[in-house]
């Protein structure tokens, strides 16, 4: 239509629909289109902003927690309990969680290769079992500052702006929904299944220049926030020591969290298992970092 | 069955639909005449008429047929369509006519006849494509055809789903924002 130069200026002129109407076309658009709508306009922008369209994409997706809306709806008392997350932020935690699990990539050992067997141990504390196949796959390495990410919104990758669906996501959630309400998807430390004496903030600000949102004692916590793939894994030597650099990128490349994708010095991982040793630095000695000839010499220096 | 394949034959040739379906009609039924807000006028009969919630409760009111009845807000283009719509699917069972069916079956399938018909919004004469569809949601919003909402918002949706913001801000007239706006947007 636009080859026509002969075409009057206003090629389409809809007539104006009533709300529910745009409610029902919203309806029916999934969670990409409805964030693009979200940028037409101001009024399209409130409109792709209904809650009611975000309750019904958890639904569909199964989003976690939605029943924990509805119930604290119920018991909602003003200002002495904290206010729950809007269906909006459920969803984009439960879409930053479904991003994540499609994108890790379980680290495979083999029992014929005595190197990767070493690595094995390392992250189980034990030999697994032997089954009948000789290749394993690792679980992610689980981490207490994912944990705690997930629960204050992505902060890290929106930071390091390198993620395709959660900077600008996340941005505007932010904006919406923290300022809003203090923290409203704050852990607190006592309710974390994880020992917080493991998770040492400071360590990563100081080398990462990551802003880490601190917690704050006291509020409230929505446990279904949090990113499960990183939960489930128990490990028995994690409430040992802090946090290295290398733990951090192993986690990245193990669980798809974008924790270290920001660290400087983070390459993908097929790079970092075939690099020469010291490509950490030595500087990180301290930390335990050791050479990176194979699997097992990035996991040396991992202190769990 | 035989009323339902002259159904079928109706609506291939579209135009006359109304008409020919009053014929093959072996005794008198309880008609319905329709004037739209642009002095076109529409015969139909009662059970097609009650697709729509709203001529469903109006007849329910006045206990008869009134007199001709002027439909205000809806345009003889779309009153056709809406008409062609309510004869095939009247006596469709498989096609739920209210909201609570329509709602738990979200990821329901655009039919085949459906696809068709909406297709034939499309082609008319080269007008813009989505003013016809809007119009339609509109009118069928106004006469509350559930079902007809259902095809019509999804149809809507699919057109602008994979469109770039531009395009979408072209078709729906919305101004484009200024650069602070569009800022706040972006966020």
């Amino acid at each position: 239509m636009s080859v026509q130069p002969t075409a009057s200026p206003p090629l389409h002129n809809p007539p104006p629909l009533p709300f529910e109407v745009w409610m029902e076309i919203f309806g029916h658009l999934d969670f990409p289109s409805l964030v693009r709508a979200a940028k037409v306009g101001r009024t399209w922008s409130v409109w792709a902003g209904e809650e009611s369209l975000w309750k019904n994409l958890c639904r569909q997706h199964g989003a976690e927690g939605v029943e924990t809306i509805a119930a604290a709806g119920e018991h909602a008392d003003g200002e002495s309990t904290p206010r729950p997350p809007t269906y909006k932020a459920l969803f984009a935690a439960h879409h930053i969680r479904e991003c994540e699990r499609r994108r890790s990539k379980p680290l495979w050992a083999s029992y014929d290769d005595p190197a990767s067997l070493r690595s094995l141990m390392m992250l189980n504390g034990q030999a697994p079992p032997r089954f009948g196949a000789s290749i394993i796959c690792l679980p992610p390495v689980p981490c207490a500052q994912c944990e705690q990410e997930r629960g204050v919104g992505g902060a890290v990758s929106a930071a390091a702006g390198s993620s395709a669906h959660g900077g600008w996501f996340w941005g505007e959630q932010r904006g919406a929904g923290t300022s809003a309400h203090t923290s409203p998807v704050a852990l607190s430390a006592a309710d974390s299944m994880l020992p917080t004496s493991s998770l040492s903030p400071a360590t990563l600000d100081s080398f990462s220049g990551i802003p880490l949102l601190r917690q704050s004692p006291g509020t409230a916590s929505f446990n279904f926030l949090r990113a499960s793939t990183h939960a489930a894994v128990h490990h028995p030597r994690r409430s040992v020591g802090g946090f290295s650099r290398a733990s951090v990128i192993l986690h990245t490349l193990t669980s798809g969290c974008e924790l270290g994708v920001g660290l400087k010095d983070f390459v993908p991982r097929v790079q970092i298992i075939r690099a020469p040793s010291g490509i950490l630095g030595d500087r990180e000695r301290g930390d335990g970092v050791a050479g990176l000839e194979g699997l097992a010499g990035l996991l040396e220096g991992v202190r769990f | 069955m035989f009323h339902r394949a002259n159904l079928r034959n109706n609506s291939k040739n579209g135009r006359s639909q109304v008409g020919q379906n009053r014929n093959s009609k072996k005794k008198p039924v309880a008609k319905l005449t329709l004037i739209t807000e642009d002095n076109e006028s529409f015969t139909v009969c009662k059970k097609v008429a009650e697709m729509s919630m709203f001529f469903k409760n109006m007849l329910q009111d006045t206990e008869g047929i009134p007199a001709p009845f002027i439909v205000p807000n809806v345009s003889g283009y779309d009153l056709k369509k809406i008409i062609e719509y309510c004869s095939y699917h009247c006596l469709d069972t498989d096609c739920p006519n209210d909201n609570d069916s329509l709602r738990s079956r979200r990821d329901r399938k655009i039919g085949h006849w459906d696809e068709t018909f909406v297709r034939n919004i499309i082609n008319k004469d080269g007008d813009p494509v989505i003013d016809n569809l809007v119009g339609l949601t509109k009118a069928a919003y106004f006469l509350d055809i559930p079902g007809l909402i259902w095809l019509m918002t999804k149809s809507i949706a699919n057109t602008i789903d994979p469109k770039p913001i531009a395009e979408i801000r072209e078709i729906f007239n919305v101004p484009v924002p200024s650069e602070r706006e569009e800022e706040i947007l972006q966020r």
